[in-house]
């Protein structure tokens, strides 16, 4: 075991997207391979039914998906690779629970990093604010990052997608055989059966042999064969006949629409044809007006809405499209024109109009979570939940967990606890870190926990309740214990209840960036201010290593040491950043006692 | 990684059942166990088990290329990200590309299949391993390539530096405990020493002058500003990208007449955008093409004892092609069904159902068959009785037919290469197999074959269902170095579909 630890070899970045899966290995340009999700995964959500499968169905879908994509695919051997799974942000917990037995039982892998897969486009920005839209098969998934903390209370989905454009296609195809009923060619024999059917010493036997047979043959419609078309080339019909159409406000110089009829060839002297009409009109199920379901730029002023009003102008200025149906021709300038009538309907959100900004990465928007992936598990450091972790049985990391375990606001501890005299609880988030008594220790304990606290999103609560965490240094534990329960109970609801604002404002602060005047400012700012203090000097404790976009925002300020994946507001808490201060819940903490 | 996909509702078969879980762990996760046809499974010689391919860990031994066959070691595969330094594949069909010059002496990669040529896209060199070289370079030069080398070098010292701060933070800690005293005792706070002074205690005129710092910054802040160094990132407002403009004009127009062409004449199939997803490629000329990807040897262990079941040579061209392969066909005795008539299966019909055995190793294999073990009823007289409490527990594998044959054992004679040569000159060894079968059950024999008959009923409430009964079966046979084994399998017959009542 002692040598795969030694020597460091890349990990395997896995994102199982809706269509299509990528795989490949970190700080590489591009996924080594891309290739059809087996069905289960595609099925786990529809509109109506959240989860089909139960936990063994995962794991045998799985077991077949992960023994192919090591040994088939990428070709590595598991044991000496940790794992990335871009995790999106709802995927089951009998699904995640499925990926880990897999993996640590079945190919003993030493370390999973579940991260929430939208946070990852941002790294190739450059920044830590940001919206990420990703246009993906079954849905649009909108999710506003600010200061590396995604804001999950403003996430929302667009229930539009590839498969909304691909079921239109169907329609429109079937209508259109159906107005013009006409026959079509038989497929021609394959070659294999008319080797067989004629002898090699008479050719002219082929050359009469068709006419019986198609005179046998009912004649095949159109109707019959649009009917028949799989989904596999329906939406390889979509991805070479459709377009985006967008009209530029200029009188038509500027125009993406042509009034071109193309047939699309099925088998050698078989084509479908596709009236011009229809290879724009399909892709206008994802701006629908209708109402019938929410569309994109809906979708993106809802987000807007529900995020806190100080930091809306910071976020639209990084906006990130990814997904696969983002990559149709004309989409990118469709968007900003529907978004742009959307702004200037809604008389709040007008104003941030002016400050709309798309980021380009150099990526196809398809990979751009792949890269993100790649880029991420070439960083040192980061959050993971190893091996070890499994098998003491500490649960699969998951943010959701955040909101299950929420409890009630309970009233603050007080101020001094049985053990800490003089030193504030580290509910209250201002325990000083370094209770233990060498500094080597608690380094190793520091890196330690960071797995649990770190990258990805609310993994950090679950694991700080299991008594075996990973917190290794005895210390942690027993100060941990030794504190009144309420006290960090307490801090789920406050962080909950404050969300990033208060968090940002601090950040952004110690950056002199703004953007923080919302969330009460007069009374929250000293205390912002403070608790960025804090971070600057000692922390700590600030659990992770900081993977991400963050990470330029860590290096100044220290606190934000977290970054990526956190659940709205939500400091990670592991043993270490109970103990030295969650931001939020710090910051919480003494507000009550000022109040008191 | 070509496993049967499955068979139609009915299809007559014989499957055998493993990784039944069992409490064991051994197929945990999998209930009632996985069907298998005997081709897929292996034979642990170590611990005489029958396995599944979820049943062994694989390894991979040595990596090669399936045009040039050439053996790659592992460490140079990864050099090569797993694809073959010599062998390119066609972008378009996906077939591996040849080289080839033409009439003025440049070479060129061309596909034989479907007419590719890589002088469509100013792919062309002297002499053939240039011009392998040039592809190879076009590949390094990426611009994709090198930005990525670029964010995640930024990216990586980040990390570093923050793992460096956080190990330099913890060491400091015990001082920073003095530090943290005064602004909890709300004394001071660093921020006043930030702004100017020194230690200075929170004033009201501070935070409103902050405020109003801020709130004209907030009007020009743009977060670009704060983009990390060493990103260089292309971004457009939104104004600017829907502006129309000449330049949009062109590219539109551009976009126009790629749109206009013929599909499958020119724009890039799913596939085939897949293949090479950097390009961005809408169109057939846009794409690239890539080098073959390799295959691999793998070695699989069982997972109980960790000893080899398969082992490959490492070369691909060798002969044998394999060390040691233990798969199932070579030591369990091969079943091949007799079609049954798919009119005769039908409820309350007594059916028999005839299978041949064959002993594929070289000694004599003891076959009990416990032929009632998953029997609904205990016997035909209980039947009405026992209809209502029949326990899941004694059919816990869902099959809706009985077998009212007796459990029974029987030998199978011995394989042997020259028997069909010598068929009819020698006098067959009948010392080594009993004869005294039970003409009902064992309806023939002959060398290593026998034929089993077996009487099957359908359960009454299973019209409409598949017909499926299921026998485990002990086996005790030595191998070729004479090692003893004993091993038990589950077989799993399905007919066909059970038609309605017949009576």
């Amino acid at each position: 075991m002692d040598y795969y630890w030694s020597v460091e070899k890349t990990c395997v970045v896995i994102d199982l997207g809706r269509a299509f899966t990528k795989c490949g290995f970190a700080t590489e340009a591009a996924p080594r391979h891309i290739f059809r999700t087996p069905e289960l995964i595609q099925e786990v959500k529809t509109d109506t039914v959240t989860s089909t499968a139960s936990f063994e169905r995962w794991v045998q879908v799985f077991e077949e998906l992960f023994k192919n994509v090591f040994f088939f695919y990428l070709q590595a051997n598991p044991k000496e690779r940790r794992v990335i799974i871009c995790d999106k942000v709802c995927s089951p917990r009998p699904m995640r629970e499925a990926i880990s037995k897999v993996l640590f039982e079945k190919l003993a892998v030493p370390a999973i990093h579940f991260v929430p897969d939208l946070l990852l486009p941002l790294y190739l920005t450059g920044l830590s604010t940001g919206i990420v839209i990703d246009c993906g098969y079954e849905e649009t998934r909108i999710l506003p990052i600010c200061e590396c903390v995604p804001l999950y209370s403003a996430f929302t989905t667009a229930r539009v997608g590839g498969r909304h454009v691909d079921e239109k296609l169907r329609e429109a195809l079937l209508a259109y055989a159906k107005e013009n009923p006409s026959n079509v060619k038989r497929p021609a024999k394959g070659w294999a059966g008319r080797r067989k059917s004629t002898p090699m010493s008479s050719p002219s036997a082929s050359q009469e042999e068709p006419t019986p047979e198609a005179a046998e043959e009912p004649p095949l419609t159109l109707t019959d064969m649009v009917g028949s078309l799989d989904d596999v080339t329906l939406e390889d019909i979509k991805m070479r006949c459709c377009y985006v159409r967008y009209r530029l406000a200029d009188g038509g110089k500027c125009v993406l629409e042509t009034s071109k009829d193309i047939k699309y060839p099925l088998h050698c002297d078989q084509a479908i044809p596709i009236k011009a009409a229809t290879r724009w009109g399909v892709c206008e199920v994802l701006w629908d007006e209708s109402g019938e379901r929410t569309n994109i730029q809906e979708g993106i002023i809802q987000m807007l809405e529900k995020c806190p009003v100080d930091i809306r102008k910071s976020l639209v200025q990084n906006i990130v499209v990814c997904g696969g149906t983002a990559s149709l021709p004309g989409f990118l300038p469709r968007m900003a024109l529907e978004l742009k009538m959307a702004f200037e309907s809604d008389s709040r959100l007008h104003h941030v109009c002016e400050r709309v900004e798309f980021s380009l990465p150099q990526f196809p928007p398809a990979s751009l979570i792949w890269v993100g992936g790649a880029i991420y598990g070439s960083m040192e450091g980061v959050a993971e939940y190893s091996a070890a972790q499994y098998q003491k049985g500490v649960k699969t990391p998951d943010w959701a967990a955040f909101t299950l375990v929420q409890q009630p606001v309970q009233p603050p501890p007080s101020a001094d606890s049985p053990t800490n005299i003089g030193v504030p609880p580290a509910g209250s988030g201002l325990a000083p870190p370094a209770l233990s008594s060498s500094p080597q220790k608690t380094s190793s304990s520091l890196l330690a926990s960071s797995p649990a606290g770190g990258g990805s999103g609310g993994l950090t609560l679950p694991m700080a309740e299991s008594p075996q965490g990973s917190n290794q240094d005895s210390n942690v534990v027993e100060e941990q214990e030794a504190l009144p329960s309420p006290s960090r109970s307490q801090e789920t609801p406050a962080s909950m209840s404050v969300p990033s604002p208060g968090a940002d404002a601090a950040k952004a602060d110690a950056e002199g960036v703004g953007g923080g005047e919302g969330a009460g400012a007069p009374s929250a700012q000293p205390e912002a201010g403070r608790d960025t203090d804090t971070g600057a000097e000692g922390t700590q404790a600030a659990p992770a290593a900081a993977p991400a976009p963050a990470a330029e925002g860590a290096g100044r300020t220290g606190t934000r040491s977290n970054i990526a994946p956190r659940p709205a507001g939500a400091p990670s808490r592991t043993s270490a950043s109970t103990r030295s201060s969650g931001a939020a819940a710090g910051r919480r903490g003494r507000r009550d006692d000022a109040t008191t | 990684m070509i496993y049967s996909d499955g068979y139609a509702e009915g299809e007559p078969r014989v499957e055998f059942r493993t990784d039944v879980d069992d409490g064991g762990g051994q197929g945990a996760g999998t209930g009632t166990g996985r069907l298998f046809p005997l081709e897929e499974l292996y034979f642990c010689d170590a611990c005489s088990l029958v396995c599944s391919r979820y049943g062994l860990t694989e390894e991979i031994d040595s990596y090669y290329c399936p045009h040039c066959l050439e053996n790659m070691p592992s460490s140079e595969a990864m050099l090569y990200l797993n694809r073959c330094s010599k062998c390119f594949e066609c972008p378009i069909c996906f077939n591996t590309l040849t080289i080839t010059a033409a009439h003025d002496g440049k070479c060129f990669f061309s596909c034989q299949f479907c007419r590719w040529s890589s002088g469509e896209i100013q792919l062309e060199a002297e002499k053939p391993d240039m011009l392998v070289a040039a592809a190879f370079q076009k590949e390094r030069d990426s611009p994709h390539r090198t930005e990525m080398n670029k964010l995640v070098e930024t990216f990586r010292k980040a990390s570093q530096e923050i793992t460096r701060e956080r190990e330099l933070q913890a060491r400091m800690r015990r001082r920073s405990i003095t530090l943290f005293l005064p602004a909890t005792s709300g004394e001071g706070s660093k921020r006043g020493s930030k702004s100017g002074g020194g230690a200075h205690p929170w004033v009201v005129e501070d935070l409103e002058n902050m405020l109003k710092d801020k709130k004209t910054k907030l009007k020009t802040m743009s977060i670009r500003t704060t983009t990390k160094k060493g990103v260089r990132i292309e971004s457009i407002s939104l104004k600017d990208l829907i502006a129309p403009s000449d330049e949009k004009a062109r590219s539109i127009a551009e976009q126009l007449k790629s749109l206009d062409e013929t599909p499958t004449d020119t724009i890039a199939s799913l596939d085939q955008r897949t293949r090479c997803i950097n390009e961005e490629a809408h169109t057939l000329s846009g794409l690239i093409p890539s080098r073959k990807p390799l295959l691999t040897k793998r070695s699989r262990r069982c997972r109980q004892c960790t000893r080899y079941v398969v082992k490959p040579q490492i070369n691909p061209c060798s002969t044998p092609p394999f060390q040691k392969q233990n798969i199932a066909w070579l030591y369990v005795p091969r079943v091949l069904l007799v079609h049954p008539n798919p009119n005769e299966i039908g409820v309350g019909r007594v059916m028999s159902v005839s299978f041949a055995m064959y002993n594929p190793v070289e000694s004599n294999t003891t076959a009990r068959f416990a032929a009632d073990a998953y029997n609904r009823n205990i016997s035909e007289g209980e039947e009405e009785e026992d209809r209502d409490n029949n326990s899941s527990s004694s059919n816990p594998f869902g099959y809706t037919m009985d077998v009212l044959t007796e459990p029974f054992e029987t030998v199978i004679g011995p394989h042997n290469e020259l028997q069909d040569v010598h068929e009819g000159l020698i006098e067959e060894d009948s010392a080594a197999v009993p004869t005294d079968d039970n003409p009902e059950i064992i309806t023939e024999r002959k060398g290593n074959k026998i034929m089993v008959c077996l009487r099957v009923k359908p359960h009454d409430d299973s019209a409409g269902k598949e017909a499926t009964f299921g026998i485990p079966v002990e086996l005790s046979f030595k191998d070729r170095t004479m090692k003893e084994h004993n091993t038990h399998i589950h077989l799993v017959f399905t007919l066909g579909i059970i038609s309605g009542a017949s009576e």
